[in-house]
């Protein structure tokens, strides 16, 4: 078998030879209208001529319930139906973003000068309610919450700067009911920012220093200054000098390795999930952790962590530090090393998967035809390896609800759904995540008309339903317990769950 | 260097390359001209670097890195340019190699793709990605592994593996 991959390889860089490629006059062409448009993303530079076929993409909906599976609490998605006719955009454009804002959807598309048009829906009727449009630079995508929608703007970069040097940004802040701006915040693309239901924070990189502001005003709250920034040592990648991090906690659902809002940063391609709690905590190089209150930045508590930390992320009261021990990754708790990966096996991103409990995805190759997965519950205050479970191989995203684990990515299968036991009870190639305690969602691609099938699975019985299908999507969707809704070139969806 | 040399000598590794990573001729395509629309704007500082091709690599690599980033690539290229001529059909075999890729995890089918596709040698691919050779060495063994294991299932399941090559 190697000899023939070696020639199947080979094979395969003929292949690639054959691709023709546009040529240096077209790169520099595009070259020449980023620098123009200030533009950064190649899924923006999308839209002058009319996409054919989108309305004829397939949208089939399973409406009926699904009357052999008994009922759960929470109910269990028995299908999906559109609300109103699906919003079409001008010709020449396409959707590229959507996101639930309370009772709003909010739709995205960036114009082909590095504009955008972003469009309010009612997601109970689908009526258009505000419609915004801007054409200064490029904007990159939006973020919501149910008291703010979010456009992140990218301002031209300096041609003959540092292409190390972080890029400009301005985040807009919209008020979802009337689409009004009601204030900006400029930033740089290395700050870190916490979002929180109605606070906003931001650690500014370049000082250290961390800023809370009233999200809905822009008012801000409290500033905390830049400490002493202990030098990084030897470190060939030296440790950010100050982290930050929401706490997350259960009834959030997500659970991420980051505590920080990423989606700020890349609205396009990330959702951001407001953090409830009101405990913010940094932690310096040093190790030093410091628990404040969000609203007012103050001071409720510190602990020492482990130094040199390169991400943090707090669950539930417990800190967690994904550092480096030697050439091996390590967690700790906080300063306690309660995990470090060992050859053979290849760590994938931790999370927090429970009060007290960190999950760590590990996989393995076993013999030469097989893969070997596996993930650890691990007792965050001793480090015992509480218990080690057999697991689907993938990369990617994990959540938990219920104790049941989702993991979402790719591997031999992308979306797998684990009992409390651990126990893998669901498994498909799909994309997707938890909609509410009750159910999941995952959406798996067909191969031939690239057509979406969407389908509901069950966290309390692990049964599956066929909720229906949707067009190919040209941007990232968004669900709540009430609705889905994907771009899907020109036209802008929303389905209602039917339970 | 000259930036038109440059695109010259390297355009055809860097398609090589994007192909590796995401099996698509059309989004391998697309990535190699937008990594060369970046160079274009940074030529000035970008000629200095000691391995311009490798920073090439790295924009290929953040592009093409995320799953729903992706998806709306094709569509947006169909709107935004006018078609690329087309390529001619893989084989089978091909299909089936390109399909067992890109479900290898990144950095996995990353090590693949430079070792087998740009003849990079262990201790290159570890200076480029960061690990330690011993790193890079079981991710190419890995990844031949999982690679036969998937091209074994499907040859001993001829139906499947044509109905999955449609």
């Amino acid at each position: 078998m190697p000899a023939d991959l070696d020639e199947l390889f080979t094979a395969l860089s003929r292949q690639a030879d054959a691709i023709p490629l546009a040529g240096v006059e077209q790169a520099r062409q595009r070259g020449r209208q980023r620098r123009t448009r200030g533009r950064a993303v190649l899924a923006a530079a999308a839209v002058v001529l009319v996409i054919a076929g989108t309305g004829l993409a397939v949208n089939r909906p399973h409406p009926e319930p699904e009357p052999l599976l008994p009922a759960t609490n929470p109910a269990r998605l028995r299908g999906m139906a559109p609300v109103g006719e699906p919003l079409r955009i001008a010709d020449g454009r396409i959707w590229n973003n959507t996101r639930i804002a309370g009772d709003r959807v909010i739709g995205f598309s960036a114009d082909g000068n590095g504009g955008h048009e972003t469009v309010a829906l009612d997601a109970r009727t689908g009526a258009v309610l505000w419609r915004i449009t801007g054409t200064d630079s490029y904007y990159r995508g939006v973020a919501t919450t149910p008291e703010a929608v979010m456009l992140l703007r990218e301002l031209p970069e300096d041609p003959e700067g540092d292409i190390k040097a972080p890029a400009g940004r301005i985040l807009e802040i919209h008020d979802p009911a009337t689409g009004a701006k009601k204030w900006e915040l400029p930033h740089a693309s290395f700050d870190q920012f916490v979002l929180h239901v109605d606070v906003l924070v931001r650690l500014v990189e370049e000082t250290t220093a961390i800023e809370g502001y009233d999200l809905v005003s822009g008012r801000k709250l409290w500033t905390v200054p830049a400490g002493v920034v202990p030098p990084a040592g030897d470190a060939v990648i030296a440790p950010p000098p100050r982290l930050i991090s929401g706490m997350r906690v259960e009834a959030d659902g997500g659970s991420g390795a980051d505590g920080h809002t990423f989606a700020l940063a890349a609205p396009d391609v990330a959702d951001a999930v407001p953090f409830t709690d009101d405990r913010l905590v940094d932690m310096n190089r040093a190790g030093r952790i410091t628990i404040r209150d969000i609203r007012t930045g103050k001071v409720q508590s510190t602990a020492q962590g482990h130094p040199n930390a390169e991400q943090l992320t707090a669950y539930e009261g417990t800190i967690y530090t994904e550092t480096r021990v030697g050439n091996a990754f390590a967690i700790t708790a906080p300063a306690t090393v309660i995990y470090q990966s060992r050859e053979p096996w290849s760590y994938d991103r931790y999370f927090p998967c429970g009060p007290g409990r960190v999950c760590v995805p590990e996989s393995r190759a076993i013999t030469e035809e097989r893969q070997e997965a596996r993930i650890l519950m691990i007792d965050a205050k001793t480090g015992t390896v509480l218990r080690t479970t057999g697991a689907v191989p993938r990369y990617g995203d994990n959540s938990v609800r219920l104790g049941h684990i989702l993991t979402s990515g790719t591997g031999e299968k992308a979306t797998t759904l684990y009992d409390e036991n651990g126990q893998a009870r669901y498994s498909d190639f799909g994309v997707g995540g938890f909609v509410d305690d009750g159910n999941a969602l995952s959406m798996t691609q067909n191969a031939g008309d690239r057509s979406y099938k969407v389908r509901g699975v069950s966290n309390i019985d692990f049964q599956k339903v066929e909720l229906g299908e949707i067009p190919e999507i040209s941007g990232r969707c968004d669900w709540d317990e009430k609705i889905l809704t994907c771009p899907t070139g020109q036209e802008l969806w929303i389905w209602r769950f039917n339970r | 260097m000259d930036f038109d040399d440059f695109y010259r000598d390297t355009a055809r590794r860097l398609a090589r390359y994007a192909y590796g990573l995401t099996g698509d001729p059309v989004e391998a395509q697309d990535l190699v001209q937008e990594a060369y629309a970046r160079a274009w704007q940074r030529w000035r500082r970008l000629s200095g670097y000691d391995d311009p091709e490798a920073w090439l690599r790295l924009v290929v690599n953040r592009l093409s890195a995320d799953r729903w980033r992706r998806l709306g690539i094709r569509r947006a290229r169909a709107a935004a340019e006018p078609p690329p001529p087309t390529v001619s059909p893989p084989s089978e075999d091909l299909v089936l190699l390109v399909r067992a890729m890109r479900d290898l995890p990144e950095k996995v089918r990353r090590a693949l793709a430079l070792h087998y596709l740009l003849d990079r040698s262990i201790a290159d691919i570890a200076t480029e990605t960061g690990a330690t050779p011993n790193t890079v060495k079981s991710w190419l063994f890995r990844g031949r592994t999982l690679l036969a294991a998937a091209l074994e299932d499907t040859a001993t399941r001829p139906k499947e593996g044509a109905r999955r090559a449609r």
